[in-house]
């Protein structure tokens, strides 16, 4: 295994490249604040980390969906996962959850560090990345002879839906419509599902409605029953619409759902706390993910970092050294204030990769899972070491058979 | 490629300043309708391009694309910071993109034919009309959306490109804007504001609330949940402010 390496997109195609990541892998968000977000390297794997990686995202996957079996009936451990109240009251409705019914998507975060790779997070209710992971390599390619793009995630998911639901149907992607961001995410997966076979509609959360615990339409001009759902808006923010919506709808509804709200419980960071009283063993879990504590109970200090349970994109994650004071300062104080909202973590020392002319980068693979099986790599880089919206997307390549 | 392509490229060349902040979403739907005569408006408020100043226009709909290109033959580059997506299939919007997206493709020659250099200053194109629009409607697409200090250059960026003034051509300066002139008023850039039939006066931006808060633009994706989901809304009323005068708008 020689692990990652970082290569330079040649300079004289990098302009091609970045216009085509924009329209052809939908990336809409190119530039945050001063920050290009489109890498000029691509990241080559050989076959074996890749295999290995894979191998721990399966294994991840299986004892993430057994915790959530185990947990759905246990209104005491949910409680110590930091979730507010109007979750906690829609988790009650997920008695009747059927995993075969639903498909399961999720995103683990691989980082290599000093002591090996390690997981930082699994994205289990609303990954994003889709579009990156999907196209991106195809694109690089070219520049890149015996390197080859590996799964497709989008494929995958689209596999995933033809087996639980009929060609021609209609599937909703609901999203944050005011949002460019997410749009993109939807427009992608919505424009490959048109392609092969299905209808895609857009929606907010609330233009869906139920009849029987089944999704219906309430757009205008496309009125009428849905017969799959994608989502790509946070449990936890469904629970700020109006009740009118009957956002609750989303927990037992019938219609096939990627992902079921059965995702909420691995997305609150605080899951490790309860660990020991799941009776599930979990052993990958234990190996990638590093020690993790109520903020009472260990940190703050040097090797402890802050994570909000609920957080997105690397929000509010302590790290020293990519923070501003204040902004430092103000996550202590706000951990201090709300400590059940929060985990104490022991940090990992990511070990940055060298690009060919000896830029040192922090890498994250993100490694999607559909149903159990692993669906793709999405790669993001950052010159220091945590991942977040200023990071770059990275297509990541992995060595030809010979 | 295609006309996406070929388009987004005339307005974001790769060797200019300025337009890597160009947002493509609205190059990604090219206009449904034909093409139609552009007329320039004439935009003599606008100090002549010294280096020293950028330009933002906070314009409703399409006059602000209209006024972009007016600019770029003053010598001003350009860029669109649209970043409100337009309806899907037709169906019903808050925002109506199509005027902006017609104009971006149709005035694409013209804005070629200026020939701009590759550091030109800039003139940030913004839609007035982003959050204004109905929401609550019933299965209407809410595609209102807020300009971020992260959809523009930093003030350290501005800066160091040799800008010590930004001159903004709005009717009103929103919330959403303040939270980025702010920023650039505290790193030493002087903000002028100019509304039509009125005088070009020095802006003393105010501090918005959730000023710099690390979880700003969470808080606004949240707060804009709480109309119909996906929506901005009234949730937390605060001043917006002109130059003359105060009132209340949505934030």
């Amino acid at each position: 295994m020689n692990g990652p390496v970082l290569a330079r997109i040649p300079a004289d195609y990098y302009s091609e490249y970045r216009y085509e990541a924009i329209f052809r892998a939908y990336k809409w968000d190119p530039q945050v604040e001063d920050h290009n977000t489109v890498a000029d390297h691509a990241v080559l794997l050989d076959r074996a980390t890749a295999r290995q990686l894979e191998e721990w995202a399966e294994k991840l996957t299986d004892e993430t969906m057994r915790m959530e079996e185990s947990i759905k009936g246990r209104p005491e451990l949910i409680k110590k996962l930091g979730f507010p109240r109007a979750v906690e009251k829609a988790i009650g409705r997920m008695d009747h959850y059927d995993p075969a019914k639903h498909v399961r998507l999720m995103r683990f975060d691989f980082h290599p560090t000093t002591e090996g790779w390690a997981v930082s997070e699994v994205n289990s209710d609303v990954p994003g990345g889709l579009a990156e992971a999907s196209v991106l390599p195809a694109i690089a390619q070219r520049c890149f002879p015996g390197y080859i793009p590996h799964e497709n995630t989008a494929r995958h998911l689209l596999e995933a839906f033809q087996k639980r639901v009929e060609p021609g149907a209609r599937i909703a992607f609901v999203h944050c419509t005011s949002y460019a961001d997410d749009r993109q995410v939807m427009q992608f997966l919505g424009d490959y599902f048109e392609e092969n076979g299905y209808r895609s509609l857009y929606a907010a959360p609330d233009h869906i409605v139920w009849e029987q615990k089944r999704a219906v339409s309430l757009i205008r001009g496309e009125t009428g029953p849905v017969d799959g759902i994608v989502r790509f808006f946070p449990l936890e923010w469904l629970a700020n619409l109006p009740r009118r919506s009957d956002w609750g709808g989303y927990y037992d509804t019938l219609t096939p759902s990627c992902n079921h709200p059965i995702s909420v419980f691995a997305q609150s960071k605080r899951l490790p706390l309860v660990w020991d009283s799941l009776g599930t063993k979990l052993t990958a879990w234990k190996a990638l993910l590093p020690e993790t504590c109520a903020p009472n109970l260990c940190g703050p200090g040097e090797g402890w970092i802050y994570k909000p349970a609920l957080g997105r994109v690397g929000e509010g994650i302590s790290i020293r050294e990519a923070l501003t004071a204040k902004e430092y300062a103000q996550i202590q104080k706000t951990v201090r204030r709300n400590p059940k909202d929060w985990i104490a973590q022991k940090r990992f020392e990511s070990k940055p990769i060298l690009s060919a002319d000896g830029e040192p980068y922090h890498l994250c693979i993100g490694v999607f899972t559909v149903d159990g099986r692993a669906a793709g790599f999405y790669g993001r880089v950052s010159p220091y070491p945590r991942i977040d919206a200023r990071a770059k997307d990275i297509p990541l390549l992995v060595e030809e058979k010979r | 490629m295609d006309e996406r392509y070929n388009t987004y490229r005339i307005w974001a060349p790769d060797d200019a300043l300025w337009t890597q902040w160009a947002k493509p979403v609205l190059f990604a739907h090219p206009p449904q309708s034909d093409p139609w005569p552009i007329t320039l408006p004439e935009v003599s408020w606008a100090p002549r391009p010294d280096g020293y100043t950028a330009v933002i226009t906070d314009q409703p709909g399409a006059s602000g694309v209209l006024e972009g290109l007016s600019l770029a033959q003053l010598g001003y580059r350009p860029v669109p910071l649209y970043n409100g997506v337009p309806a899907p299939n037709n169906q019903a919007a808050s925002v109506n993109v199509s005027g902006i997206i017609s104009v971006l493709y149709n005035g694409a020659a013209q804005l070629s034919d200026a020939a701009l250099p590759t550091d030109a200053p800039p003139a940030f194109l913004l839609d007035a009309n982003r959050m204004n629009g109905q929401a609550k409607q019933p299965g209407r697409y809410d595609n209102r959306w807020c300009v971020f200090p992260q959809d523009m250059p930093s003030a350290d960026f501005m800066i160091h490109q040799g800008i010590g003034q930004v001159f903004v051509h709005a009717d009103s300066i929103p919330n959403d804007l303040t939270h980025i002139l702010r920023r650039y008023q505290e790193k030493g850039i002087r903000i002028l504001h100019f509304r039509d039939y009125g005088a070009v006066r020095e802006l003393e931006v105010i501090r918005p609330s959730h000023f710099k808060g690390l979880m700003y633009r969470f808080s606004t994706m949240l707060g804009l949940t709480q109309n119909a989901a996906g929506g901005f809304g009234g949730r937390i009323p605060e001043p917006t402010q002109t130059s003359g005068e105060r009132f209340y708008g949505v934030g």
